[in-house]
């Protein structure tokens, strides 16, 4: 009899959790029309209210081109191994963000994860074209094949560290008028000493800044990506010289730095595991690093983070390969309707009103939009978007904080940065495919153990050595070839 | 004679009764193991997104020779099989310890005990990762406060490898040796009582008896049950080495294993080949412990065998 | 052995049972730590770090979760589901298999169990598998690739087939003879008779069931689709995935989630989960523990 029971139970039980489940994936089976239906993966906040702002996207999309588009939306964490697995099961999907600091672009194109542009920009994708300046394009190819789409944004890179203006101003300390590491340290120590509860720093996990000053400090140009920083050519190097960045003094020196923020306790101690943006989110900071600045940046982050700081750069403006190619948006290789991709792509690079429905939601639900043009984002319904993952972010309302002329301002800045002595060369690391996932690999354990190490220099050796055993010499030959033959030419 | 040992037709239809119970197994079966066995090609090619497994462009033993090549296959082999060891010699003794002490206190007693040692079991290598996260945070860790309180420093844990040589046998034991402790004891309380007669009428105390008689009785058990942990030994518990250390990258020089590695290449560096070749370096590896390990079981009690 | 003693010496007893307890505080005292945590109030711990007692008592993290469940929910109903149906089927389809492999007489049965074992010696590893079951078979996010892959664990269908082939085959042979067919005979009479090592398997399954975290790392992407394990996984590696999934406003200007419980919610979802199964599954410890030594000393 007890059996009994507990059978039924189950059963019941079973039955419960069964419908519940399955209710919950029936929304997506309700449209049997002759849309074409179009994914798109993204890095960023999931947003709550992401779905009724797809309703007016849709039903736009459907008037104008015949689509319905579906963006997912992954963590800041997550978007790399979502992506990762999706391409090594081979998944369908029509665009995703890919760029040298996430989704790799590079190393996932050149192991067949997208498909060549050239001939779609050329039917469908009439207005990118004619908008970006066709020398950027170098960024965006493999073996001569553009097989990504450069999103129109900011092209000069500048990292920088943000001070939140109150402390700055509480205990005096101005930035521009730092001249060595010390003087920005001695600020943290006020804070540490005397604000309980905010930590004095997030950052710098990435990265080789020895010199926390814009005058000092010479950037790195990566050649593999972002993460992949351990060969590069130096910004004022006209020779074009690879270089083992690890084996410089240069490197050296930050890591010194940051291991020494680390054990000052400026740093949360396990800030390596940690996401920027949730933690100036979550917890109160006094600093934190700014991975671009561009004009406008300080309004950008009073809306984001309702902070007010004070920026300022870590090195000179340049412009390089990664620069240029920093967002990207890219068709999959096995996308089934890559021409409706492309399609959907120039809408949202040419038309303002999808791009800023897209960006900011439905304007007087989410946003009002003022009379000089300034987007006020609404407290209780709010929903924003990475404004430099939709195409051409020149289409852009104006956000409190931004100067009226911003765009122009970021063209002239654009002009006058410096550019990398590598600009436009792309690596095709084939060649040496094995030794740059193993050096990659490498890569990211020790550089983060360099931070933590009680013996730097014995790291710093060990770390050389894994290197070497694992071709970083070869890599660097490779590269140097490919370099001397692109700029020769 | 019975029916059982008649000559029976053994076609399908005269067995179709037998077929259908073993159907379902069989297809399963047939559709988890043995179908994705043409995947191994991809240790021998250079895998192309685009291309997939069937067209992507052979490469030989490239993948493997690169694998050997660099200290990569070194450091996980060595990672691999030592903490096995070192788990066996450490759980074995454990358990067996606790059996003994278990077998010297009441019944009841024994009940309480093992429903309390046997909460690690139940818990999965998830959960007890928070566990350690409570005892190893850097900022807040109870570890650390307990050091600060003592006026030491506190460590960063997840970043300080050569601790960790000391927590994952700790782990693993305390995940483990309530379920081992469970064989060993059955073992003993089912030893023939008459053993321990002529000894107590010596007047030997329960050291002794647990040391000279208990003990010698197990020798067969530890044999067949060491032999087989030995048989697996190229294979790790995925959980203690991923969860349990939260992936901690810097300390992947004590806590990546042939399995940990696998995984990361596949999904997060994205080198199917790679992967694939060390997958089935380990595949085969264990192949030949496991036929070995088996065959010297048979040897000691032929009723043990598998096949 | 104690019933031999007659003469109980206490202080070795003492000692004996002052190890075990030792033992035994070492198997509890980190779950009573994460407790502790659980309860605690959150800038305490900011302040000053976790603590063996709670400073401050507080029911902060419980209540934002219990407010804010729908994840949570769902992932019960998920983990049950597979739990239940899991186990079921796999019981179901490994008593079957191991029947079958008891029938010597049945020649087939030989290359059956060969069959079924020989995975035991030899895998394709994760890569092949990984690849087959997203590209070929499209399993991805599916609750069906959660349950398939553990139907049939050899080592408890090991466990059964050593506990059936015990059956006397004098009882099979007599139904036989009074014209029963193989099915009738497996269930009316090889299942009843089997009941304790299928309790025992069964459980086997559901803990196997319910604790997996394996699969879904694997395949699973959807939200909707995560089982416990995984939400737990995902909280435990993301900082501040909990508190961001809870209240996602884009700007943050809506929520100052600073001020929400963090750690301390971290932790309590961790006990909502641990919980029922430090509670149900002592019941059935010794079915659990019948099985271990059964399965083992027969191997």
């Amino acid at each position: 009899m007890r059996t009994k029971k507990t059978v039924i139970m189950l059963i019941l039980i079973l039955i419960v959790a069964g419908t519940a489940i399955a209710s919950g994936k029936q929304e997506a089976e309700e449209q049997p029309q002759e849309l074409v239906k179009l994914t798109w993966h993204q890095i960023g906040n999931p947003q709550e209210l992401l779905p009724e702002v797809m309703v007016e996207v849709n039903k736009y999309l459907a008037e104008k081109i015949g689509v319905e588009l579906e963006i997912i939306v992954h963590g800041w964490g997550d978007y790399n191994t979502k992506m990762q697995t999706m391409h090594a099961a081979g998944e369908s999907f029509d665009l995703c963000f890919t760029s040298g600091w996430a989704n790799p672009f590079i190393t996932t194109a050149s192991k067949g994860a997208y498909m060549p542009l050239d001939d779609l920009l050329e039917e469908y994708g009439k207005d990118i074209k004619s908008k970006l300046n066709p020398d950027y394009w170098e960024a965006a190819k493999i073996n001569g094949q553009i097989m990504a789409i450069i999103n129109l944004q900011i092209m000069s890179n500048q990292r920088g560290i943000a001070i939140v203006k109150k402390y700055a101003d509480k205990y005096d300390f101005d930035p521009q008028k730092i001249t060595e590491n010390k003087d920005l340290f001695d600020f943290f120590e006020k804070v540490k000493e005397n604000e309980d509860g905010v930590i004095p720093f997030f950052g710098l996990d990435e990265g080789i800044y020895p010199d926390l000053n814009s005058e000092k400090s010479i950037y790195w140009d990566v050649i593999i990506g972002e993460d992949d920083d351990y060969i590069g050519v130096r910004m004022d190097d006209n020779t074009k010289t690879v270089i083992n960045t690890i084996a410089t003094d240069d490197y050296r020196r930050n890591a010194e730095s940051v291991s020494y923020m680390l054990k000052a306790g400026y740093l949360p101690s396990d800030f390596v595991t940690l996401k920027l943006d949730e933690e100036v989110k979550g917890k109160e900071y006094s600093a934190f690093v700014m991975t671009r600045i561009k004009p406008g940046v300080e309004g950008e982050n009073k809306v984001r983070y309702n902070k007010d700081t004070i920026v300022f750069g870590l090195h000179k403006p340049f412009t390089s390969t990664g620069s240029v190619s920093s967002t990207m948006t890219a068709i999959g290789i096995n996308s089934k309707n890559p021409e409706k991709a492309m399609e959907l792509y120039n809408l949202v690079y040419s038309d303002p009103y999808l791009y800023n429905l897209l960006v900011f939601g439905v304007e007087g639900v989410h946003y009002s939009l003022g009379s000089d043009g300034y987007v006020e984002q609404n407290a209780d319904k709010s929903y924003s978007l990475p404004a430099w993952q939709f195409g051409n972010q020149f289409n852009a309302y104006l956000m409190p904080g931004q100067e009226p002329d911003v765009w122009e301002q970021t063209i002239a800045l654009d002009k006058t940065a410096d550019a990398s002595p590598i600009l436009g060369f792309v690596f095709d690391p084939s060649p040496v495919r094995n030794e740059v996932a193993a050096c990659n690999a490498i890569n990211t354990e020790y550089r983060t153990t360099s931070f933590y190490s009680d013996n730097l220099d014995e790291t710093l050796n060990e770390f050389k050595k894994s290197m070497a055993n694992a071709g970083i010499d070869k890599i660097i030959a490779e590269a140097q070839k490919q370099i001397d033959a692109w700029a020769g030419k | 004679m019975s029916f059982l040992a008649t000559k029976r037709k053994d076609s399908l239809i005269d067995r179709r009764g037998l077929w259908l119970l073993a159907i379902p197994a069989l297809v399963i079966t047939i559709l988890m193991q043995y179908m994705p066995l043409p995947g191994l090609i991809i240790a021998f090619k250079n895998y192309n997104y685009g291309l997939g497994m069937w067209k992507s462009t052979w490469s030989g033993f490239s993948n493997f020779k690169y694998l050997f090549s660099t200290d990569i296959a070194a450091r996980i082999t060595f990672n691999t099989i030592s903490w096995n060891l070192i788990f066996i010699v450490l759980t074995h003794t454990v358990a067996i310890s606790v059996a003994l002490l278990l077998n010297e206190v009441s019944r009841k007693a024994v009940k309480f005990y093992q429903t309390i040692y046997f909460f690690p079991f139940f818990l999965s290598w998830v959960i007890a990762a928070y566990l350690g996260l409570a005892l190893f945070n850097g900022d807040k860790g109870i570890l650390n406060s307990i050091l600060n309180t003592l006026g030491r420093e506190g460590i960063i844990w997840y970043a300080k490898p050569e601790v960790w040589k000391g927590i994952l046998p700790i782990a693993h034991l305390w995940k483990q040796f309530g379920y081992v402790a469970v064989i060993y004891y059955t073992a003993l309380i089912g030893l023939n009582p008459q053993l321990y007669e002529a000894a107590m009428l010596e007047g030997a105390n329960r050291w002794q008896m647990a040391y000279r008689i208990s003990v010698p009785q197990l020798k067969q058990l530890v044999v067949i049950l060491v032999m087989m942990d030995i048989g697996r030994i190229f294979r790790s518990d995925f959980g203690l080495f991923y969860q349990f250390t939260r992936n901690s990258s810097m300390l992947y020089p004590v806590t990546d294993v042939i399995d940990t590695y696998v995984y990361r290449a596949l999904l997060t560096l994205g080198d199917p080949g790679m992967a694939a070749a060390a997958g089935l370096y380990q595949s085969l590896v264990a192949l030949v412990l496991v036929l070995v390990t088996n065959k010297i079981v048979t040897k000691v009690d032929s009723e043990s065998r598998v096949f | 052995m104690k019933r031999l003693y007659k003469k109980q010496n206490f202080g070795s007893l003492g000692i004996i049972h002052f190890t075990l307890i030792l033992l035994a505080l070492v198997c509890i005292l980190p779950l009573l730590f994460v407790i502790s945590i659980s309860f605690s109030e959150e800038s305490d711990l900011i302040k000053n770090g976790y603590s063996i007692f709670p400073r401050t008592f507080s029911l902060a993290a419980y209540k934002m979760i219990l407010e804010n469940s729908e994840q949570l929910v769902r992932s019960y109903l998920v983990s049950i589901f597979i739990s239940v149906v899991g186990s079921i089927s796999a019981l179901t389809i490994s008593s079957m298999i191991a029947y079958v492999m008891t029938r010597k007489d049945f020649k087939a049965s030989r290359m059956i169990t060969f069959l079924i074992f020989f995975p035991m010696l030899f895998q394709a590893g994760l890569v092949p598998f990984y690849i087959y079951v997203v590209k070929f078979l499209r399993l991805k996010n599916t609750l069906a690739i959660l349950i398939i892959p553990y139907l049939v664990t050899p080592w408890l269908v090991l466990l059964l087939k050593g506990y059936m082939s015990q059956i006397p085959k004098s009882i099979i042979e007599s139904s036989w003879m009074e014209g029963a067919s193989e099915l009738t005979i497996f269930i009316r009479v090889i299942v009843p008779m089997s009941k304790s090592a299928l309790a025992t398997v069964g459980l086997f399954y559901l803990l196997q069931y319910w604790n997996d975290w394996w699969l879904s790392l694997l395949f699973i992407s959807d939200d909707s689709m995560q089982p416990l394990q995984l939400l737990l996984q995902r909280i435990l590696s993301n900082a501040e995935f909990l508190r961001s999934s809870l209240f996602q406003s884009a700007s943050g200007v809506a929520v100052d989630i600073s001020k929400l419980p963090g750690d301390t919610a971290r932790m309590a979802t961790a006990l909502l989960v641990a919980g029922p199964i430090l509670i149900v599954f002592p019941f059935f410890q010794r079915y659990l523990v019948r099985g271990i030594t059964v399965g083992s000393i027969k191997g």
